[in-house]
Protein backbone atom coordinates (compact mmCIF):
# COMPACT_ATOMS: atom_id res chain seq x y z
CA UNK A 1 0.00 0.00 0.00
CA UNK A 2 1.39 3.45 -0.95
CA UNK A 3 1.83 6.38 1.37
CA UNK A 4 -1.30 8.12 0.06
CA UNK A 5 -3.46 5.07 0.56
CA UNK A 6 -1.96 4.47 4.00
CA UNK A 7 -2.75 8.04 4.95
CA UNK A 8 -6.31 7.84 3.68
CA UNK A 9 -6.90 4.55 5.51
CA UNK A 10 -5.34 6.05 8.62
CA UNK A 11 -7.67 9.05 8.46
CA UNK A 12 -10.69 6.83 7.94
CA UNK A 13 -9.76 4.80 11.00
CA UNK A 14 -8.18 7.35 13.32
CA UNK A 15 -9.49 10.71 12.07
CA UNK A 16 -11.93 10.85 14.96
CA UNK A 17 -9.19 10.36 17.53
CA UNK A 18 -7.03 13.05 15.92
CA UNK A 19 -9.94 15.50 15.97
CA UNK A 20 -10.71 14.74 19.59
CA UNK A 21 -7.06 15.28 20.52
CA UNK A 22 -7.15 18.65 18.74
CA UNK A 23 -10.37 19.55 20.56
CA UNK A 24 -8.73 18.80 23.92
CA UNK A 25 -6.08 21.43 23.23
CA UNK A 26 -8.03 24.10 21.39
CA UNK A 27 -11.60 25.30 22.04
CA UNK A 28 -11.83 27.90 19.29
CA UNK A 29 -13.27 26.33 16.13
CA UNK A 30 -11.06 28.09 13.61
CA UNK A 31 -7.90 27.52 15.62
CA UNK A 32 -8.91 23.92 16.15
CA UNK A 33 -9.24 23.48 12.41
CA UNK A 34 -5.73 24.89 12.00
CA UNK A 35 -4.44 22.58 14.71
CA UNK A 36 -6.09 19.59 13.00
CA UNK A 37 -4.23 20.52 9.81
CA UNK A 38 -0.98 20.94 11.73
CA UNK A 39 -1.47 17.53 13.32
CA UNK A 40 -2.31 15.87 10.01
CA UNK A 41 0.71 17.46 8.36
CA UNK A 42 2.92 16.25 11.21
CA UNK A 43 1.48 12.74 10.93
CA UNK A 44 1.89 12.80 7.12
CA UNK A 45 5.56 13.75 7.48
CA UNK A 46 6.25 11.36 10.33
CA UNK A 47 4.53 8.39 8.72
CA UNK A 48 7.66 7.11 6.91
CA UNK A 49 9.35 6.92 10.35
CA UNK A 50 6.87 4.34 11.57
CA UNK A 51 8.78 1.07 11.66
CA UNK A 52 6.04 -1.09 13.06
CA UNK A 53 7.62 -1.49 16.50
CA UNK A 54 4.50 0.15 17.98
CA UNK A 55 0.92 0.00 16.70
CA UNK A 56 0.10 2.73 14.17
CA UNK A 57 -2.59 4.15 16.47
CA UNK A 58 -0.03 4.50 19.25
CA UNK A 59 2.43 6.17 16.84
CA UNK A 60 0.01 8.77 15.47
CA UNK A 61 -1.40 9.58 18.92
CA UNK A 62 2.15 10.34 20.07
CA UNK A 63 2.83 12.61 17.08
CA UNK A 64 -0.54 14.34 17.53
CA UNK A 65 0.08 15.02 21.22
CA UNK A 66 3.55 16.36 20.58
CA UNK A 67 2.25 18.71 17.89
CA UNK A 68 -0.62 19.81 20.13
CA UNK A 69 1.61 20.56 23.10
CA UNK A 70 3.77 22.91 21.03
CA UNK A 71 0.53 24.50 19.77
CA UNK A 72 -0.50 25.23 23.37
CA UNK A 73 2.85 26.86 24.07
CA UNK A 74 2.77 28.87 20.85
CA UNK A 75 -0.73 30.12 21.62
CA UNK A 76 0.46 31.16 25.08
CA UNK A 77 3.38 33.05 23.54
CA UNK A 78 1.25 34.83 20.94
CA UNK A 79 -2.24 35.04 22.44
CA UNK A 80 -5.25 35.77 20.26
CA UNK A 81 -7.11 39.05 20.50
CA UNK A 82 -10.32 37.40 21.64
CA UNK A 83 -10.49 34.94 24.54
CA UNK A 84 -11.14 31.26 23.95
CA UNK A 85 -14.79 30.53 23.40
CA UNK A 86 -14.87 27.78 25.99
CA UNK A 87 -18.60 27.77 26.48
CA UNK A 88 -19.74 28.19 22.91
CA UNK A 89 -23.10 26.48 22.52
CA UNK A 90 -23.77 24.23 19.56
CA UNK A 91 -25.53 26.26 16.87
CA UNK A 92 -27.30 23.31 15.26
CA UNK A 93 -30.66 22.33 16.71
CA UNK A 94 -30.70 18.62 17.56
CA UNK A 95 -33.11 16.13 19.10
CA UNK A 96 -33.31 16.06 22.89
CA UNK A 97 -31.32 12.85 23.39
CA UNK A 98 -28.59 13.91 21.04
CA UNK A 99 -28.46 17.27 22.79
CA UNK A 100 -27.92 15.57 26.14
CA UNK A 101 -25.11 13.46 24.73
CA UNK A 102 -23.62 16.50 23.05
CA UNK A 103 -23.92 18.50 26.24
CA UNK A 104 -22.09 15.85 28.26
CA UNK A 105 -19.41 15.62 25.58
CA UNK A 106 -19.03 19.42 25.50
CA UNK A 107 -18.79 19.64 29.28
CA UNK A 108 -16.27 16.81 29.30
CA UNK A 109 -14.27 18.60 26.59
CA UNK A 110 -14.23 21.79 28.66
CA UNK A 111 -13.22 19.83 31.75
CA UNK A 112 -10.38 18.13 29.86
CA UNK A 113 -9.15 21.47 28.48
CA UNK A 114 -9.23 22.92 31.98
CA UNK A 115 -6.90 20.22 33.30
CA UNK A 116 -3.26 21.21 33.77
CA UNK A 117 -1.05 19.91 30.97
CA UNK A 118 0.52 17.27 33.22
CA UNK A 119 -2.90 15.70 33.88
CA UNK A 120 -4.49 16.48 30.53
CA UNK A 121 -2.14 14.30 28.48
CA UNK A 122 -2.56 11.03 30.45
CA UNK A 123 -6.30 11.69 30.89
CA UNK A 124 -6.82 12.29 27.19
CA UNK A 125 -4.88 9.18 26.22
CA UNK A 126 -6.91 7.15 28.70
CA UNK A 127 -10.13 8.55 27.25
CA UNK A 128 -8.86 7.38 23.87
CA UNK A 129 -8.45 3.87 25.26
CA UNK A 130 -4.70 3.64 25.78
CA UNK A 131 -3.41 1.53 28.68
CA UNK A 132 -1.29 3.13 31.44
CA UNK A 133 1.84 1.28 30.24
CA UNK A 134 1.38 2.68 26.71
CA UNK A 135 0.79 6.16 28.12
CA UNK A 136 3.93 5.91 30.25
CA UNK A 137 5.92 5.02 27.14
CA UNK A 138 4.44 7.85 25.08
CA UNK A 139 4.93 10.52 27.72
CA UNK A 140 8.30 9.36 28.99
CA UNK A 141 6.95 8.83 32.53
CA UNK A 142 7.08 5.83 34.83
CA UNK A 143 3.83 3.84 35.19
CA UNK A 144 3.43 4.85 38.84
CA UNK A 145 3.50 8.53 37.95
CA UNK A 146 0.90 7.89 35.24
CA UNK A 147 -1.38 6.11 37.73
CA UNK A 148 -1.09 8.95 40.25
CA UNK A 149 -1.80 11.57 37.59
CA UNK A 150 -4.76 9.59 36.30
CA UNK A 151 -6.30 9.39 39.77
CA UNK A 152 -5.96 13.16 40.17
CA UNK A 153 -7.24 13.78 36.66
CA UNK A 154 -10.29 11.63 37.19
CA UNK A 155 -11.11 13.38 40.45
CA UNK A 156 -10.82 16.74 38.70
CA UNK A 157 -13.03 15.60 35.81
CA UNK A 158 -15.68 14.19 38.14
CA UNK A 159 -15.71 17.38 40.13
CA UNK A 160 -16.02 19.48 36.99
CA UNK A 161 -18.85 17.33 35.64
CA UNK A 162 -20.68 16.99 38.96
CA UNK A 163 -19.75 20.02 41.06
CA UNK A 164 -22.09 18.97 43.87
CA UNK A 165 -20.30 15.61 44.28
CA UNK A 166 -16.96 15.91 46.02
CA UNK A 167 -15.02 12.64 45.71
CA UNK B 1 -22.44 1.55 44.19
CA UNK B 2 -19.18 3.43 43.76
CA UNK B 3 -17.08 3.42 40.63
CA UNK B 4 -13.43 2.42 41.20
CA UNK B 5 -10.88 5.18 40.67
CA UNK B 6 -9.26 3.36 37.76
CA UNK B 7 -12.53 2.79 35.90
CA UNK B 8 -12.83 5.28 33.07
CA UNK B 9 -15.49 3.38 31.10
CA UNK B 10 -18.29 5.94 31.38
CA UNK B 11 -16.03 8.89 30.63
CA UNK B 12 -14.42 7.06 27.71
CA UNK B 13 -17.85 6.34 26.28
CA UNK B 14 -18.93 9.95 26.63
CA UNK B 15 -15.68 11.07 25.03
CA UNK B 16 -15.59 8.74 22.03
CA UNK B 17 -19.20 7.91 21.22
CA UNK B 18 -20.56 11.38 20.59
CA UNK B 19 -21.34 11.94 16.90
CA UNK B 20 -18.91 14.38 15.34
CA UNK B 21 -20.84 17.21 13.64
CA UNK B 22 -17.78 19.09 12.41
CA UNK B 23 -16.57 19.09 8.83
CA UNK B 24 -15.17 15.73 7.71
CA UNK B 25 -11.51 14.96 7.16
CA UNK B 26 -12.33 14.38 3.52
CA UNK B 27 -10.35 14.09 0.29
CA UNK B 28 -10.13 17.90 0.01
CA UNK B 29 -8.61 18.07 3.46
CA UNK B 30 -6.08 15.39 2.54
CA UNK B 31 -5.22 17.27 -0.66
CA UNK B 32 -4.67 20.46 1.39
CA UNK B 33 -2.27 18.58 3.68
CA UNK B 34 -0.34 17.22 0.71
CA UNK B 35 -0.23 20.67 -0.91
CA UNK B 36 1.19 22.23 2.26
CA UNK B 37 3.79 19.48 2.48
CA UNK B 38 4.74 19.96 -1.18
CA UNK B 39 5.01 23.75 -0.81
CA UNK B 40 7.18 23.37 2.29
CA UNK B 41 9.49 21.04 0.37
CA UNK B 42 9.67 23.37 -2.63
CA UNK B 43 10.45 26.28 -0.31
CA UNK B 44 13.20 24.27 1.38
CA UNK B 45 14.72 23.22 -1.96
CA UNK B 46 14.56 26.82 -3.24
CA UNK B 47 16.35 28.10 -0.13
CA UNK B 48 19.04 25.44 -0.47
CA UNK B 49 19.45 26.13 -4.18
CA UNK B 50 19.67 29.89 -3.54
CA UNK B 51 22.43 29.46 -0.96
CA UNK B 52 24.36 27.08 -3.19
CA UNK B 53 24.01 29.44 -6.15
CA UNK B 54 25.44 32.34 -4.14
CA UNK B 55 28.40 30.18 -3.10
CA UNK B 56 28.95 28.95 -6.67
CA UNK B 57 28.66 32.47 -8.10
CA UNK B 58 31.19 33.80 -5.62
CA UNK B 59 33.56 30.94 -6.39
CA UNK B 60 33.24 31.80 -10.05
CA UNK B 61 33.65 35.52 -9.28
CA UNK B 62 36.81 34.83 -7.31
CA UNK B 63 38.16 32.91 -10.27
CA UNK B 64 37.32 35.90 -12.50
CA UNK B 65 39.15 38.40 -10.33
CA UNK B 66 36.50 39.57 -7.83
CA UNK B 67 38.20 41.24 -4.81
CA UNK B 68 38.85 38.65 -2.11
CA UNK B 69 37.10 40.50 0.80
CA UNK B 70 33.87 40.87 -1.21
CA UNK B 71 33.92 37.22 -2.30
CA UNK B 72 34.65 36.00 1.23
CA UNK B 73 31.84 38.15 2.67
CA UNK B 74 29.39 36.76 0.11
CA UNK B 75 30.60 33.20 0.74
CA UNK B 76 30.18 33.67 4.48
CA UNK B 77 26.66 35.01 3.94
CA UNK B 78 25.76 32.11 1.65
CA UNK B 79 27.10 29.55 4.12
CA UNK B 80 25.24 31.28 6.96
CA UNK B 81 21.96 31.26 5.01
CA UNK B 82 22.42 27.56 4.20
CA UNK B 83 23.18 26.79 7.83
CA UNK B 84 20.10 28.67 9.05
CA UNK B 85 17.93 26.91 6.47
CA UNK B 86 19.14 23.48 7.54
CA UNK B 87 18.92 24.37 11.24
CA UNK B 88 15.35 25.60 10.97
CA UNK B 89 14.24 22.16 9.73
CA UNK B 90 16.13 20.36 12.47
CA UNK B 91 14.08 17.91 14.48
CA UNK B 92 11.00 17.94 12.29
CA UNK B 93 9.42 15.46 11.97
CA UNK B 94 11.80 13.04 13.70
CA UNK B 95 11.49 14.61 17.13
CA UNK B 96 7.71 14.48 17.03
CA UNK B 97 7.99 10.77 17.61
CA UNK B 98 9.87 11.41 20.87
CA UNK B 99 8.38 12.41 24.24
CA UNK B 100 6.56 15.76 24.67
CA UNK B 101 9.37 16.95 26.92
CA UNK B 102 11.97 16.30 24.20
CA UNK B 103 9.81 18.15 21.67
CA UNK B 104 9.49 21.15 23.98
CA UNK B 105 13.22 21.17 24.78
CA UNK B 106 13.95 21.18 21.06
CA UNK B 107 11.48 24.05 20.56
CA UNK B 108 13.16 26.01 23.36
CA UNK B 109 16.56 25.38 21.74
CA UNK B 110 15.28 26.57 18.37
CA UNK B 111 13.76 29.71 19.90
CA UNK B 112 17.02 30.40 21.76
CA UNK B 113 19.07 30.12 18.57
CA UNK B 114 16.47 32.27 16.79
CA UNK B 115 16.92 34.95 19.44
CA UNK B 116 20.71 34.78 19.11
CA UNK B 117 20.34 35.04 15.34
CA UNK B 118 18.16 38.14 15.77
CA UNK B 119 20.56 39.77 18.23
CA UNK B 120 23.46 38.98 15.89
CA UNK B 121 21.42 40.66 13.15
CA UNK B 122 21.00 43.77 15.29
CA UNK B 123 24.75 43.86 15.93
CA UNK B 124 25.51 43.36 12.24
CA UNK B 125 23.06 46.09 11.24
CA UNK B 126 24.57 48.51 13.77
CA UNK B 127 28.03 47.66 12.42
CA UNK B 128 26.67 48.33 8.94
CA UNK B 129 25.38 51.72 10.09
CA UNK B 130 28.80 52.58 11.55
CA UNK B 131 30.43 51.49 8.30
CA UNK B 132 28.01 53.67 6.33
CA UNK B 133 28.72 56.62 8.61
CA UNK B 134 32.49 56.21 8.06
CA UNK B 135 31.94 55.95 4.32
CA UNK B 136 29.84 59.09 4.46
CA UNK B 137 32.72 61.07 6.01
CA UNK B 138 35.01 59.87 3.20
CA UNK B 139 32.60 60.62 0.37
CA UNK B 140 31.99 63.82 -1.52
CA UNK B 141 28.45 64.54 -0.33
CA UNK B 142 27.99 67.16 -3.02
CA UNK B 143 28.10 64.49 -5.71
CA UNK B 144 24.69 63.69 -7.23
CA UNK B 145 22.71 60.75 -5.73
CA UNK B 146 25.13 60.37 -2.82
CA UNK B 147 22.69 61.60 -0.18
CA UNK B 148 19.74 59.42 -1.33
CA UNK B 149 21.97 56.32 -1.46
CA UNK B 150 23.25 56.84 2.08
CA UNK B 151 19.82 57.83 3.37
CA UNK B 152 18.37 54.69 1.77
CA UNK B 153 21.10 52.60 3.38
CA UNK B 154 20.40 54.01 6.83
CA UNK B 155 16.64 53.56 6.46
CA UNK B 156 17.14 49.97 5.31
CA UNK B 157 19.38 49.19 8.29
CA UNK B 158 16.91 50.87 10.65
CA UNK B 159 14.09 48.67 9.28
CA UNK B 160 16.31 45.59 9.62
CA UNK B 161 17.03 46.44 13.27
CA UNK B 162 13.30 46.80 13.94
CA UNK B 163 12.64 43.44 12.30
CA UNK B 164 15.42 41.71 14.26
CA UNK B 165 14.30 43.21 17.59
CA UNK B 166 10.72 42.11 16.94
CA UNK B 167 11.91 38.61 16.10
CA UNK B 168 14.08 38.52 19.24
CA UNK B 169 11.08 39.51 21.40
CA UNK B 170 8.93 36.86 19.75
CA UNK B 171 11.60 34.19 20.32
CA UNK B 172 11.89 35.27 23.95
CA UNK B 173 8.11 34.88 24.41
CA UNK B 174 8.24 31.46 22.73
CA UNK B 175 11.07 30.34 24.99
CA UNK B 176 9.09 31.43 28.05
CA UNK B 177 5.88 29.75 26.85
CA UNK B 178 7.63 26.50 25.93
CA UNK B 179 9.46 26.50 29.25
CA UNK B 180 6.14 27.07 31.06
CA UNK B 181 4.62 24.13 29.16
CA UNK B 182 7.65 21.99 30.03
CA UNK B 183 7.35 22.97 33.71
CA UNK B 184 3.63 22.20 33.61
CA UNK B 185 4.34 18.75 32.16
CA UNK B 186 6.89 18.07 34.88
CA UNK B 187 4.63 19.69 37.52
CA UNK B 188 7.32 22.20 38.45
CA UNK B 189 6.64 25.87 39.24
CA UNK B 190 7.65 28.07 36.29
CA UNK B 191 10.89 30.00 36.53
CA UNK B 192 9.83 33.68 36.63
CA UNK B 193 13.25 34.76 35.29
CA UNK B 194 12.51 33.39 31.85
CA UNK B 195 8.98 34.80 31.72
CA UNK B 196 10.00 38.48 31.63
Amino acid sequence: MGRDQTFEALLAEHGGMLRRIASAYEADRERRRELEQEILLAVWRALPKHRGDAPLRHFIARVAHNRAVTHVAREAAEPRRQPLDEAAPSDAPTPHEATETRDLHDRLGQAVRALPLSLRQPALLTLEGFAPAEIADMLGLNPNAVSIRLTRAKAALREALNPEVRS
Amino acid sequence: MTIPDDDWTDLTQAWTETPDDGPRLDAGFIRAVRRRDRLARINFIAELAGGLMVIAAMGWGLHRGLPLPAALAALAFGAFALGVTLWSRRGDPGLLTDTPQAVLRSAIGQARIGRRWALAGVATSLAGAVFLAIMLTMTDTAAPRTAPVFAGGFVFLWICIGFYLRHARRCRRRMAAHQAALDALDERPSDPAIRS
